[in-house]
């Protein structure tokens, strides 16, 4: 794949981004934004946009470590905090988790991260109620499609700006909005236990899989072609079936259709419907 | 043609707010007729918003409606190209944009082609046009395309037969694509190539050229701004003369821009080449005539 395809022209990303929270935190009718802020790339290139958008002042960033988490991370928050300056707190999450899993001490790491990723929703959407502010999503592309993310967790938020930029593009755009090295360096990483990084969770990395999924998804190319164009048979259908098994966490819960006007079937108005 | 001068609304609407988006008509009409243009073009859906979905029914309007009186009214001083859902006698909707001039309704342009693909879902809300036609104005003969219709050829060829000199191109087009491949800026002919605009901007801006270019005509587009369930409209109005040449284009961002047309330079392009003139429509009939044969044949 020819490098200019994935290239993104970042201040038109910026220009679109800027304009969609503006926009549709105003068409909610509000004026501020609630965000996670962990330390990582998309946070801080969300947090980055919403300042944009709103205004520093209009955008409160919250770190929610657990007693596992790297130290660094919340270094890098604050980080991010100073570049962009917005407002910030740290609501550490470990006595809720752990008097949780006190009652189930088998839960494996799945369970414990997903735990706290939930765990970090349901701050994130109490300060929304608190403030009058709209939830900023930090989901990427790449993640969305491989379902790398808790649903109902890291995935919920009213708005996310970054989940049509695969992770390769989220690098660029970071670049583009002057973030801290420390955050743009590092290896991602979902940071439930010291020294993870999602690279090593996976077993590949994000240049190598959104080449791919550039492949796959933007340009459709089937298994044939993408064996023609030099991808390991193998890597394609386990990143396929990666998709494919995550579907149900991009889409709204099943409602069984009874009548003629099911919500979201038969019953469909825009989201910014009345606003 | 005659002189023309023309405005350009490049505005965002508020979804399914009819009352709201007409203030903001009047308001828009007002500045216009001020500023000396005769006419004033607002994009697609102008009235309504677009991602109206099963809002459809709640917002559309008989042409007898009061909004459309009020316009009318207001045409009277400026001619006015608006967009609205249109309620019609066999009751159903359909995605139309009205001329108004004199206080009065001068045509009414049923769009024609109503994407349903990708990103788009118009013809399940909306029923399709089936006329595309040139009408007669103080300025001179005028066809109106809406947004889609234009990556039709078809559509703009048979306003060139009808002797269109302007075709205006109300619009509602999100702005797609954004890799620096999609937004490259092509061969020039435009006043302001450094304007940030996407890829689906790039793509439109060569049609409206090549639209101008070969049937010699004015086009005039006006497309959305703002943001509707996520989606960014992508703004790029632009006028472009009978030569192909960009003379006005717009970035993202909302914009009223005033532009005189010279039918001059209509005179000039249509003598160094005259497509209209030598167009065999003799020739285009017999053969669409032979070619839906042979596919019913199929």
């Amino acid at each position: 794949m020819p490098a200019r395809a994935s290239t993104i022209d970042a201040a038109l990303v910026e220009r679109l981004l800027v304009g969609f929270i503006r926009e549709e935190v105003a068409s909610a009718g509000l004026t501020d934004a609630v965000l996670g802020l962990s330390g990582g790339i998309d946070s801080a290139v969300s947090c980055a946009l919403a300042a944009r958008a709103l205004g520093p002042e209009h955008v409160l960033a919250i770190c929610m470590p657990y007693a596992s988490s790297d130290p660094a991370s919340e270094r890098d928050a604050r980080e991010v905090v100073s570049n962009t300056g917005v407002r910030f707190d740290v609501v550490e999450i470990t006595p809720q988790i752990d008097a949780y899993f006190a009652a189930v001490p088998d839960a494996d790491r799945m369970r414990r991260g997903n735990k706290m990723a939930r765990e970090r929703m349901t701050i994130l959407y109490d300060r929304s109620a608190a403030e009058r502010a709209l939830v900023i999503g930090t989901s990427n592309k790449t993640e969305l499609l491989l379902g790398y993310g808790t649903l109902f967790g890291d995935m919920a938020s009213a708005l996310n700006p970054i989940g049509d930029l695969y992770k390769i593009q989220v690098f660029a755009l970071a670049r583009h909005l002057g973030l801290p090295a420390s955050v743009i360096d590092k290896p991602p990483s979902a940071d439930l236990w010291a020294g993870q990084t999602d690279e090593e969770e996976m077993g590949f990395g994000y240049d190598e899989v959104d080449a791919l999924l550039l492949e796959m998804v933007e340009r459709r190319l089937d298994d044939s072609q993408l064996a023609a164009e030099g991808y390991d048979p193998e890597f394609v259908t386990r990143v396929r079936r990666m998709i494919v098994s995550s579907q149900f966490k991009r889409r709204m819960p099943l409602i069984a259709k009874l009548t003629d006007r099911t919500i979201n079937q038969d019953f469909r108005y825009p989201r910014d419907w009345g606003r | 043609m005659k002189p023309l001068t023309v405005s350009l609304v490049q505005a965002d609407a508020v979804l399914g707010a009819v009352a709201r988006n007409l203030d903001a008509h009047l308001a828009q009409v007002g500045a216009a007729a001020a500023a000396g243009a005769g006419l004033v073009v607002f994009p697609e859906l102008s009235l309504t918003g677009y991602v109206l979905r099963d809002l459809t029914p709640e917002v559309a309007l008989r042409l007898d409606a009061e909004p459309i009186r009020v316009l009318r009214e207001a045409s009277r001083d400026i001619d006015i190209v608006f967009g609205f859902i249109e309620e019609c006698d066999d009751h159903h909707m359909r995605n139309s944009a009205a001329y108004l001039s004199g206080g009065e309704i001068v045509h009414v342009h049923r769009k024609v082609y109503l994407p349903t693909y990708s990103m788009f879902e118009e013809g399940r809300y909306w029923g399709p046009g089936d006329t595309v036609a040139a009408f007669d104005t103080r300025f001179g003969r005028i066809g109106i395309l809406t947004c889609e219709d234009v990556w039709h050829v078809s559509m703009s060829y048979l306003l060139f037969a009808d002797r269109a000199d302007i075709i205006l191109v109300p619009s509602a087009s999100p702005a797609r694509g954004i890799t620096v491949d999609e937004t490259a800026v092509g061969d020039g002919g435009s006043p302001s190539d450094a304007l940030l605009l996407s890829g689906s901007s790039r793509t439109w801006e060569g049609l409206l050229r090549h639209q101008s270019a070969s049937f010699n005509v004015y086009t005039v587009y006006v497309n959305r701004v703002g943001v509707e369930d996520g989606t960014t409209f992508a703004g790029g109005s632009r006028v472009v003369g009978p030569n192909g040449r960009n003379l006005l284009e717009f970035g993202l961002d909302a914009e009223v821009g005033t532009l005189a047309l010279d039918p001059e330079l209509l005179l000039r392009r249509r003598t160094a080449v005259p497509m209209l003139r030598d167009e065999r429509l003799d020739v285009t009939l017999g053969n669409l005539e032979r070619i839906a044969r042979s596919r019913f044949d199929d």
